[in-house]
């Protein structure tokens, strides 16, 4: 991550302009051991309170950290009921890093955020289409397959 | 000799931050070896 991702011009910006970024060694107590981390990197994204609503073990390239970040972000507040918030994230996930890892729990994560904030059930359905097109290998797909029935 | 670093206040610096720019926390733990 040091020798390829975080000197990324559009990591560094990304992560000033969104987060406040915290680096610990691994073995850091207690943090270590109440964040239960096991292996490195281990990335955990935090709400203000302190409180864990993304994490990821392992390397990841640029075009897939960003969309890492950029989930965990929409997951603080879709996780506190800010869907549209949540949503805008979401979005700009879906639009700049389509081919990324995060792509298809993006569309699933929409379509509830959309779901919940309106009582709406399209957007439920719209989640099993979109996968089912765009994303047809996606675990997620599973995961949405009740929708379909909708 | 240094003084350890405490991790604890270091987190504890970041939440308060976060909290005051309504931004989460990105903890990334490595191995500094």
């Amino acid at each position: 991550m040091d020798a390829v991702t975080y000197p990324e011009k559009d990591v560094i910006e990304f992560v000033e302009r969104h987060l406040i970024p915290l680096r610990i060694a691994h073995d850091s107590k207690p943090l270590a051991t109440d964040f239960n981390v096991k292996w490195t990197p281990t990335h955990v994204i935090c709400d203000p309170a302190g409180r864990e609503h993304h994490r990821a073990v392992g390397f990841m390239a640029p075009e897939e950290f960003i969309p890492f970040l950029l989930l965990g972000i929409a997951r603080v507040h879709f996780d506190q009921e800010y869907y549209q918030e949540a949503t805008t994230y979401l979005e700009k996930l879906l639009a700049g890093y389509p081919k990324s890892e995060a792509a298809p729990e993006s569309v699933y994560l929409r379509g509830v955020a959309l779901y919940k904030s309106t009582g709406d059930p399209k957007p439920l359905k719209k989640i099993y289409e979109q996968l089912q097109s765009d994303y047809p290998a996606s675990a997620w797909l599973k995961r949405a397959s009740p929708y379909r029935l909708l | 000799m240094p003084e350890a670093i405490s991790w604890e206040k270091t987190m504890k610096r970041a939440l308060e931050r976060a909290g005051a720019e309504n931004k989460p926390v990105l903890v990334f733990f490595h191995n500094p070896a």
